[in-house]
């Protein structure tokens, strides 16, 4: 393992604690300017980061490929069933 | 307005996302509106204690419950209804050893990234495939599951990391076998 890995372990560990938050971009959890620099500053510089953070984008998007609409025919049922059970009354 | 079209009312326009929660909990469509028509009459069963504050999260909290009660005693099966997804690209390159069966299925599902899935704690899968798979935001997570938004943050991040590990570690078996 060379120096510079071992001198940036650390951050190494902050980064992947924080790749999935910086990935997601969520409102409900966005990163800092700062930690946005921080973060995007290590991942040029550090390959295995970098490989991860690849990683985790493809990975999402896999499984983002599952995803299909809510089936209609479910809702027009649920809805039909709603509106007897709420007559029934 | 009576208490029975209010119900109406505030539910109607809920049931789309009751689907959607419902289908991430039991793994199949025909499961899901069973689940939500359990959900439905439970709700309605008890009007009376709700205080007409948050639809959404009251509903939420019942299907939960009623998902906690029935549908885990079936161990769903996650697999079987993603199989049904048109053209799903494998990632990662992971190339497990295949039977016919499954080879005939390449190109079409990654059966490497559905068990590394499925192989994940229900916390964590459950946010995973919410967040991922049906697309809920951070916000909207932590309310379906009535945990706080850190919580979510925290398994989603352990999630991806675990199944990354898995997908590396077969990865690495196949390179070596």
């Amino acid at each position: 393992m060379k120096i510079s890995e071992v001198m940036s372990m650390p951050e190494c560990r902050w980064v992947r604690a924080h790749l999935t938050q910086y990935l997601d971009r969520d409102p409900s959890a966005p990163l800092s300017n700062e930690e946005l620099t921080r973060l995007e500053t290590h991942i040029a510089i550090c390959e295995k980061c970098a490989s991860i953070s690849e990683d985790y984008k493809e990975m999402s998007k896999a499984l983002s490929q599952y995803r299909k609409n809510v089936d209609q025919e479910s809702i027009e049922r649920l809805s039909n069933s709603l509106k007897k059970l709420t007559s029934e009354e | 307005m009576n208490k029975p079209e209010a119900f109406r009312l505030f539910v109607e326009p809920e049931i789309p996302i009751l689907l959607r929660v419902a289908r991430s909990l039991t793994g199949g469509s025909a499961d899901a509106e069973d689940l939500v028509q359990e959900t439905l009459i439970k709700a309605f069963g008890a009007l009376e204690k709700f205080d007409g504050a948050n639809p959404r999260a009251w509903l939420l909290t019942i299907l939960r419950n009623a998902a906690h009660n029935v549908w885990r005693k079936k161990k769903p099966d996650y697999v079987d209804d993603w199989t049904l997804l048109p053209d799903f690209k494998p990632a990662f390159n992971a190339e497990p050893p295949r039977s016919a069966e499954e080879d005939a299925l390449s190109g079409v599902v990654d059966p490497a990234l559905t068990k590394a899935v499925n192989g994940l704690a229900e916390e964590f899968r459950s946010v995973l495939i919410l967040i991922d798979v049906e697309g809920f935001s951070y916000a909207e997570c932590s309310e379906i599951l009535g945990i706080p938004i850190g919580t979510v943050m925290s398994r989603r991040s352990r999630a991806v990391a675990k199944v990354r590990k898995s997908l590396q570690k077969w990865k690495e078996e196949a390179v070596t076998a």
